[in-house]
């Protein structure tokens, strides 16, 4: 006889305490409502394998996962569809802040924009991020300098004010 | 003033507020299930196609297991050649006596090929390339199998020069050499052995053609006191030799005496080649020409007596003469399909050696020596009045660069099915 699987109460735990904030994340990421609970779906789908391993502090192990997935996932598709017009999904009237923001994020590049979220809004260190997106700490500057200029460049007179 | 991180809060406030769909952990589990399932799969196919590969690979360049044979290990010449491929691998060691002596491309990783000699050994069929130390052309296999003689070369393969001789012992290995100093290459003819131990040739040097007798073991060749022409045949240490139109002469070499031989001929041209029968009392040739071809048999005398040829009327297309089995048979190999000597298609003609009765004329098939490469290979004619025998085929080695480009291939193939299947199961 087989009782329930010791990790999926830990699993279903987590996912009722961390869901809200990952699809936060996972919006700032994807900028549209459907692909963020898509990349958070897949994002926890790939890790139940893996929780026996990570149980104990899943969330470095989830925040890589779906910073990755975000990069490699949405590159070949939003990536491109960025470049056709279409407006973005807006549940409630936003702000031009808001506006200003979502549009300038979404014409970054997938791995810029992975930067920016996970070291602006995440608040993790510059190793974190490199460790997070596997890839190089001067590649995370690098991405950081970029997408700050681009930024300016896309939303001035809504970012120009801001400081880092 | 606010900062980035408050500008991301406040959008991140956007984001949807869905509960959290049921049975992620069973969906997880169930897809990460399909996925190693789905791996295994690919690994095992990949595996299964390597072994496939690799086990062709392994097949084609076996040897197979030597034939069990009523006359054991004695020597014989095989009753089927074959071409050789040019992966066959170097004779690790002195093969033994062989019985046959094939020129053959000898395939390399980068460069092409260059040409070698594949020994077929007299008792076990097995082929080898020959480990000949310098080897720069072929040259005659002696009757009995055991010493070939060759021309060794220096330079780049292309641009080769010829610099010396060189006798290969098959059954110790050992090489016996001779590298004149000339200053200029080596220009030798009518290379032949006299018995199986014994080498003669003539060799231009300072302006003058000049015959030696090489006898090997015993330091380097010595002039000859008679000029040798090219070699028909020897009986015993006795050797005849060409030595003008229609003229001969037998020379023992070992005790220098000599016998001029005048032969008639039936036709005007001259025929060639020719073999004296081991007892030096028949000498044979082959008369060839665009229109027909014939086979020719006159008794010789030691004595200087005349010499008349007849033809013998045998059913042969195109035979050109290997020796004698005895005083009654002569081997001929000759061309077996239905094709004349110059019609199209010719080079897909097969030879076959065929044994002789000079008296009746009457031929027998005693081995398929395949297309027209068939026709150079060099027999060792001490072996043509025993029975031939039946030997397993060589191997046929797979190109190993193919074999390798194939490993790798489906290696590759194998890999990338892995990640499209696992992007297909991410997505």
């Amino acid at each position: 006889m087989s009782g329930p699987d010791s990790g999926r109460a830990g699993f279903e735990e987590f996912v009722a305490a961390r869901r809200p904030a990952l699809l936060r994340t996972a919006y700032l990421l994807t900028g549209s409502h459907a692909d963020a609970e898509d990349l958070v779906q897949t994002t926890l789908l790939r890790v139940v394998p893996h929780w026996r391993r990570i149980a104990a502090t899943p969330e470095p192990y989830v925040r890589r996962v779906l910073a990755r997935e975000s990069v490699t996932r949405w590159r070949g598709r939003r990536w491109r569809e960025r470049l056709v017009a279409r407006a973005p999904d807006v549940p409630t009237g936003p702000t031009n802040e808001r506006l200003a923001l979502r549009g300038a994020l979404a014409r970054l590049s997938p791995r810029q924009r992975a930067v920016l979220v996970l070291r602006y809004y995440e608040d993790l260190t510059e190793v974190a991020t490199a460790e997070a997106l596997g890839i190089s700490i001067g590649t995370v500057k690098s991405h950081a300098r970029d997408g700050l200029a681009r930024l300016r460049e896309l939303a001035p007179e809504f970012l120009e004010d801001a400081s880092l | 003033m606010s900062t980035l991180h408050d500008r991301f809060v406040d959008l991140a406030e956007e984001a949807p507020a869905s509960p959290s769909p049921p049975g992620i952990w069973d969906d997880g589990r169930r897809k990460a299930r399909r996925q190693r399932v789905g791996t295994a799969a690919v690994v095992a196919v990949t595996l299964v196609a390597l072994t496939a590969v690799g086990g062709v690979g392994v097949h084609l360049s076996s040897t197979p297991p030597p034939v069990a044979s009523r006359s054991g290990s004695a020597p014989a010449l095989p009753s089927r050649i074959y071409e050789p491929s040019g992966w066959l691998p170097t004779s690790s060691g002195p093969p033994g006596p062989v019985s046959v002596v094939i020129p053959a491309h000898r395939s390399h990783w980068t460069s092409g090929y260059t040409w070698g000699l594949v020994g077929v050994s007299a008792t076990s069929g097995r082929y080898a390339f020959l480990d000949l130390p310098d080897y720069g052309s072929e040259g005659p296999l002696s009757s009995d199998g055991q010493h070939l003689a060759y021309y060794t070369g220096t330079g780049p393969r292309h641009d080769q020069v010829l610099d010396g001789l060189a006798v290969y012992d098959t059954v110790t290995g050992r090489v016996v050499r001779w590298q004149p100093t000339l200053g200029r290459p080596l220009n030798v003819q009518n290379l032949a052995w006299t018995g199986s131990d014994a080498l003669t040739f003539t060799m231009r040097a300072h302006g003058t053609r000049s015959s030696y007798f090489w006898r090997i073991g015993y330091g380097a060749p010595r002039p000859l006191m008679v000029h040798i022409g090219s070699l028909v045949g020897t009986a015993g240490t006795s050797g005849l030799y060409s030595v003008g139109r229609f003229r001969y002469r037998y020379l023992a070499v070992g005790s220098s005496s000599v016998a001029n031989v005048r032969i008639e001929w039936p036709y005007r041209t001259l025929a060639t080649p020719m073999a004296v029968s081991p007892s030096g009392r028949l000498v044979a040739a082959a008369h060839l020409t665009q229109r027909h071809s014939a086979l020719l048999v006159g008794r010789v005398a030691q004595s200087g007596t005349r010499t008349k040829m007849r033809r013998v009327d045998a059913a042969l297309q195109w035979p050109v003469i290997v020796g004698w089995a005895d005083d009654r048979y002569l081997i001929v190999v000759a061309q077996a399909s239905p094709q004349g000597y110059d019609a199209e298609g010719n080079d897909a003609a097969r030879y076959a050696l065929e044994r002789v009765d000079v008296r009746t004329g009457s031929v027998d098939r005693i081995s398929d020596v395949g297309s027209y490469w068939g026709t150079t290979v060099d027999y060792a004619t001490g072996l043509l009045r025993t029975q031939t025998r039946d030997f397993p085929a060589p191997p046929d080695p797979m190109d190993p660069r193919l074999e390798v480009g194939l490993l790798a291939g489906t290696a590759v193939v194998g890999a990338v099915a892995l990640v499209i299947r696992r992007r297909r199961v991410r997505a």
